[in-house]
């Protein structure tokens, strides 16, 4: 299996910036997701990848060797697109073998390789159908065997469960994984759905407007998401996030906003920072880490009117609108059913502090605190090519830089 | 003892009453009708112009009548059809038609392909004023550009003869006149069969193209695999009109160019036909001439038709 690596890769056309640089290693054997939303880039990413596009500045490596002006053919990278674009004129047999034809393998060969991954796909009873007679999973599973059967040095997948129906998205998912697992194939795979990427990914790549947001595993990308964008994309919901300001006072830092007065983890930021500065941050919250409190228990930064109540099933999600007018903002709330909220009731909604998450308004950038330290930065940009916000930025009020004196 | 009661499933609603209040609502019958309203004035015109015409037509085969008013039609049976079939001319004008048809072949399939996909190259304004070019000949009418040709093909001072370095007296061969017929009815429908093999194309999905060059297809196998098979209802379809339509496209110029001529060298079966009822003032065998190619080519066309169905690829 090979490794994928891309430098500086970018895409325009005319003005419009399709991909802006990208810089990414894919190790082998590893599962790779890029996630975005539509139009962030992705596809144009993948297609560079497999040379049917042309990229406008960067290179493409596979293992070692520069493909940028490789045809697709002699990249040996199989793709599955999201159409499945299997011949309609073919057979499921001619389909599967269609790669082993064309380059030229012997029938008998052909013939063998392709029962072969027909029998691990399940797809025997089906090889002399034509693909307008197959329902939509037998075709996902013939364009998975067309890209099987080369053997390739990595997998490019764009959307490939798009098209499937929900129950038969998470049992191919499944077997997807499974299929990795044992081929421990490289495989570059697009998507917009984040429970495919936080299921079956080794890391994510996050794409924003062409631009890598942040790449990392599941887990650090849903737990310290490096960006505003990528906090609001991921999670169902996403974030809660609030424009607050941040005030240092006698007690230590606290943001405020309409219904919310919260304390920052303090580790004597009032010592170095004069008492009424302050600047202005974004604050993070998942709905999942919002826990319920009667209106106007002490233990309660958040205050507000419940909104709606929608039932999910095993949970329930609360709507609510802090403060006291009917346009403040508005966080979500997420728990095991029943909340024991009904639209209309005032609330309080505590949160441990340690899951509070800091962005910097301008830039969006997630702020953090540096162990041994008490400078906050922002955390390693994930490539060169990211855009990062200076780790420390002036405060509103008084020349000493405030984020400095922040936890 | 704890009592267990199933629960019932939900009761199926009523159907709601359709709602009559406050609006009179079109009997049944007449509400059933509204379709065919609409497509009256087609059919109508349809009537008028081609069934009843083609009725008369097949009234008109078993009569003996000059086109004359004011002479009377007498009724011969089935006595036109026979002599029709076995006249010597109808065997040479089907000759000539077969030839004419696969000599149109060339330019309604082979060459609008090659020129389609090699429009795809172009791009951007260019491809729209190549298309343009390659149309052009389609908007000239026929005895306009007879008229040029006939110059052209001069023999003593044309360019024809001049740019091939020949000598050849083109409209008074044989040979030559029915391969002028050919060539220039070819010149003039190859825009249109460039047309429809470029929207042909447009309907094949790039992502096959994509997908097999992925595949490891080189350009030559991504075009016979994949692209030509994909075109094929296309390329049946103009098949088909090549057959059917060859011997119309080709009348004008017959007509203007050679009236048929030399000999019996360029009149296919319309021009035969044409010269029964208006040369020869003969509706009986006009009409019986009519009918024989128009239950021929019914039978051409269903066949054409039941291969093209089994051909189209739907990729959905």
């Amino acid at each position: 299996m090979s490794r994928i690596r891309l430098s500086g890769l970018r895409k325009a056309y005319g003005d419009t910036v399709a991909v802006a640089g990208i810089d990414l290693d894919v190790a082998d054997g590893e599962f790779l997701v890029l996630l975005g939303p539509s139009g962030c880039g992705k596809s144009t990413l993948l297609r560079m990848v497999a040379g049917l596009i042309a990229p406008t500045g960067g290179r493409v490596l596979v293992d070692d060797a520069d493909v940028t002006d490789v045809a697709p053919r002699d990249r040996d990278l199989a793709m599955v697109f999201q159409s499945y674009a299997l011949y309609p004129h073919l057979t499921v047999e001619s389909n599967i073998g269609f790669p082993l034809r064309v380059r030229g393998e012997r029938r008998a060969v052909v013939r063998e390789k392709v029962a072969a991954v027909a029998a691990e796909l399940g797809l025997t009873d089906l090889l002399r159908r034509r693909p307008k007679q197959l329902s939509g999973g037998q075709r996902q599973r013939v364009a998975l065997g067309r890209a099987l059967v080369r053997e390739p040095g990595a997998f490019l997948m764009d959307e490939p469960l798009s098209n499937l129906d929900a129950k038969l998205r998470t049992t191919t998912r499944a077997g997807l994984t499974e299929l990795h697992r044992r081929l421990r194939a490289t495989v570059l795979y697009v998507t917009h759905d984040q429970v495919e990427a936080m299921t079956m990914a080794d890391r994510v790549a996050l794409l924003d407007g062409g631009r890598l947001a942040q790449v990392g595993t599941p887990a650090e990308v849903y737990d310290t998401p490096a960006s505003t964008f990528v906090a609001g994309f991921l999670g169902a919901p996403p974030m809660n996030l609030l424009d607050v300001a941040a005030v240092v006072g006698a007690h230590g830092v606290r943001a405020s906003a309409a219904g919310l007065d919260l304390a920052l983890p303090d580790d004597g930021a009032g010592q170095v920072s004069p008492e009424g500065s302050r600047r202005a941050l974004v604050l993070g919250v998942r709905p999942e880490h919002l826990v319920v409190r009667p209106p106007g228990a002490a233990d309660a930064p958040f205050r507000g009117r419940v909104l709606a109540v929608e039932n999910l099933g095993s949970e329930e999600l609360a709507r609510c609108v802090l403060g006291d007018a009917d346009d403040g903002p508005v966080v979500t709330v997420r728990g095991a059913r029943p909340l024991g909220l009904a639209a209309g009731d005032h609330v309080g909604l505590a949160v441990d502090p340690a899951r509070v998450h800091l962005f910097d308004p301008d830039s969006g950038r997630r702020l953090e605190r540096r162990p041994g330290s008490s400078t906050p930065s922002s955390p390693t940009p994930s490539s060169p090519t990211t855009p990062t916000s200076p780790a420390v930025e002036p405060g509103l009020h008084g020349d000493r830089p405030l984020a400095r004196s922040l936890p | 003892m704890t009592l267990l009661v199933e629960v019932p499933a939900p009761a199926a609603p009523a159907p709601p009453e359709p709602a009559t209040v406050g609006r009179r609502r079109l009997p049944r019958r007449l509400r059933a009708l509204a379709p065919y309203l609409y497509l009256a004035p087609a059919l109508a015109l349809l009537v008028v112009w081609t069934y009843r015409p083609l009725l008369q037509a097949v009234q008109l085969s078993t009569y003996s009548w000059n086109l004359l008013p004011t002479s009377p039609a007498t009724e011969v049976g089935l006595a036109n059809f026979r002599e029709v079939l076995s006249a010597p001319e109808l065997g040479d004008a089907v000759g000539v038609t077969m030839l004419i048809i696969v000599g149109m072949l060339p330019f309604t399939i082979v060459v609008p392909v090659v020129v389609a996909l090699l429009a795809r190259q172009v791009h951007g304004r260019a491809r729209s004023v190549y298309q343009a070019l390659v149309f052009a000949p389609m908007l000239v009418a026929p005895v306009a550009s007879a008229a040029v040709w006939q110059w052209l093909l001069d023999p003593s001072s044309g360019a024809v003869n001049r740019v091939l370095g020949l000598h050849v007296n083109w409209l008074a061969d044989a040979n030559g006149a029915l391969v002028a017929i050919i060539v220039i009815t070819g010149w003039h429908v190859l825009g249109f069969a460039t047309l429809i093999v470029s929207a042909g194309l447009t309907g094949v999905d790039d992502e096959y193209a994509a997908a097999a060059a992925v595949d490891g297809a080189r350009p030559r196998q991504i075009t016979w695999r994949i692209t030509l098979p994909l075109l094929s209802p296309t390329l049946v379809f103009l098949t088909l009109m090549t057959v059917l339509l060859s011997a119309q496209w080709s009348f004008p110029l017959i007509d203007t160019l050679t009236q048929g001529g030399p000999g019996t060298a360029t009149t296919n079966i319309y021009y035969l036909l044409w010269e029964y009822g208006f040369r020869s003032f003969d509706a009986g065998h006009g009409a019986a001439a009519g009918l024989v190619f128009f239950v021929v080519f019914l039978a051409v066309a269903w066949v054409l038709v039941t291969m093209s169905d089994r051909l189209s690829f739907h990729d959905d």
